[in-house]
């Protein structure tokens, strides 16, 4: 190994050039704001449009409402564009782990369901507002059922995951351990849904994702996750009134 | 700041009236590496001047002496946005209480959440201690999260006391930016004081030189494998 400054021999161990003092260390020169500010930027971008889709009266349209998603869909993915290399990957589909696939399908459900009796029983008696249905608010609709599943279970699920459990741990796991990666990305998962008391289902969800994206190294096991209990809350409802 | 010039002139002055004398040229007066050379001006594993005047060396000890003042300065960063923190629980404590004494409509709801905001605040706070960078990073995103809330409940609240909101947000992000800077030049003086051997590092590169096969020896080496490939098949026609 040679010095590139004054071209003296140096040992392959050598720090510095012992001759002229130069360094042999790459310079990490703040490697970790670029990922931070980029998290940053992210999250009060998240932040400021789901404050501002607080004040869209959306249940009364349902076009409003798929423009709405649409733009979420938009956000996430112009920052996954940036460095959709780093991402393309989460998206391969994994060899099938029927084990997880089937514990997913089963308990994702059931924790819904708890979740759903838990989270009337406190809109009732604690803040004494009745809860609006996922299902009802799509009644209008030409296709309910369909709609509901689209807009509830599949577009959470997928842009969601890939925001949380996509970009933020990315860029979270340049700067910090993997089990704080794992408890941010749950906490900001929790933020995002701009509410506290649900941080009893939400938080544990987030974790539960998050340590299957490190695991499993893909999305999918957190989409499915996703998707099986968000969809749950539609099926409830569903068959609550119809059966 | 002033506290801390003098800090550093007093260190300057220390060092200079320190003496330097270096009794073994080939083992790094800094950092204790061996194998030093005569050519080496300056030492390959901490870049003291080992072969310089005794005014450079004392130079490097200053600019070193300065990195541990400099890591301070950005703890002192660091513990600006704990104390925030800290401040935030307090404050919404004290908002629990009022609260608690004015009775209208919900106010035991709204007591339990401000009381819960001002533990979370608590707990960042505490968390800070053990691990700050989680710590600030979580405490920054709860903050901005109350902010977006409240501004959900009053879209006026955003404007309301808008300057503190800024500073302290600014706060935050100093506190984590000096985290990862006090981190990174902690680990490089570190790294500074870690000896290495550079005599003993010598002999092995001269022994895998010497083990770098010639041609001629990876022909018999490649005529081997063939033979020892060939030497079954020659079992199995038997």
């Amino acid at each position: 190994m040679t010095c590139h400054k004054c071209a003296s021999e140096i040992h392959i161990n050598a720090k510095f050039c012992g001759v002229c003092g130069q360094t042999m260390i790459v310079q990490e020169t703040q490697e970790f704001e670029k990922p931070l500010k980029k998290v940053l930027i992210f999250f009060i971008l998240l932040m400021v449009y789901i404050v501002v889709t607080h004040f869209i009266e959306l249940h009364s349209n349902y076009v409003l409402e798929l423009a709405v998603d649409l733009c979420f869909a938009g956000l996430i993915l112009l920052f996954a564009i940036i460095d959709w290399k780093s991402y393309l990957h989460l998206f391969r589909i994994p060899k099938v782990e029927w084990r997880w696939v089937g514990l997913i399908i089963c308990l994702s459900p059931i924790f819904a369901f708890g979740v759903e009796k838990f989270a009337n029983y406190y809109n009732q008696y604690l803040v004494g507002q009745e809860f609006i249905g996922y299902y009802s608010s799509y009644l209008d609709t030409p296709i309910p059922f369909l709609f509901a599943i689209i807009s509830v279970g599949v577009f959470p699920a997928l842009f969601e995951e890939l925001a949380f459990r996509g970009i933020f741990f990315h860029e979270l796991r340049k700067v910090i351990s993997v089990q704080g990666t794992i408890l941010l990305t749950a906490i900001f998962f929790f933020l995002m849904h701009l509410t506290l008391i649900p941080i009893l289902w939400i938080l544990p969800i987030g974790l539960l994702t998050g340590y299957m994206r490190y695991k499993k190294n893909t999305l999918w096991y957190g989409i499915l996750l996703h998707f099986t209990y968000n969809s749950s809350f539609v099926f409830f409802e569903y068959f609550e009134l119809y059966f | 700041m002033s506290t801390n010039l003098e800090e550093i002139r007093m260190m300057e002055r220390d060092v200079m009236r320190r003496e330097i004398k270096i009794e073994d040229p080939s083992t790094c007066f800094y950092c204790n590496s061996k194998g030093l050379t005569p050519e080496n001006k300056f030492c390959p594993n901490c870049r003291f001047p080992q072969g310089g005047t005794e005014l450079e060396m004392k130079n490097f000890y200053i600019g070193t002496a300065k990195k541990k003042f400099m890591i301070r300065d950005s703890m002192k960063k660091v513990n600006r946005a704990k104390y925030i923190l800290f401040a935030l629980a307090g404050l919404n404590f004290l908002v629990s209480l009022y609260y608690l004494f004015y009775t209208f409509e919900n106010a035991v709801l709204a007591f339990g959440i401000q009381l819960f905001v001002a533990l979370v605040y608590l707990g960042l706070g505490l968390w800070c201690i053990k691990k700050p960078l989680l710590g600030i990073i979580v405490g920054l995103s709860f903050y901005l999260f109350i902010i977006a809330l409240m501004a959900v409940i009053d879209p006026m609240t955003i404007i309301q006391g808008i300057l503190w909101k800024v500073l302290i947000v600014m706060a935050f992000i100093y506190g984590i930016q000096s985290v990862k800077e006090a981190e990174k030049m902690e680990a490089e003086l570190e790294k500074l004081k870690v000896a290495n051997d550079f005599t003993k590092l010598q002999i092995s590169a001269e022994v895998e030189e010497e083990m770098v096969p010639t041609p001629d020896a990876e022909k018999l080496e490649d005529q081997e494998i063939v033979e020892q490939k060939e030497e079954p098949k020659q079992n199995e026609n038997e």
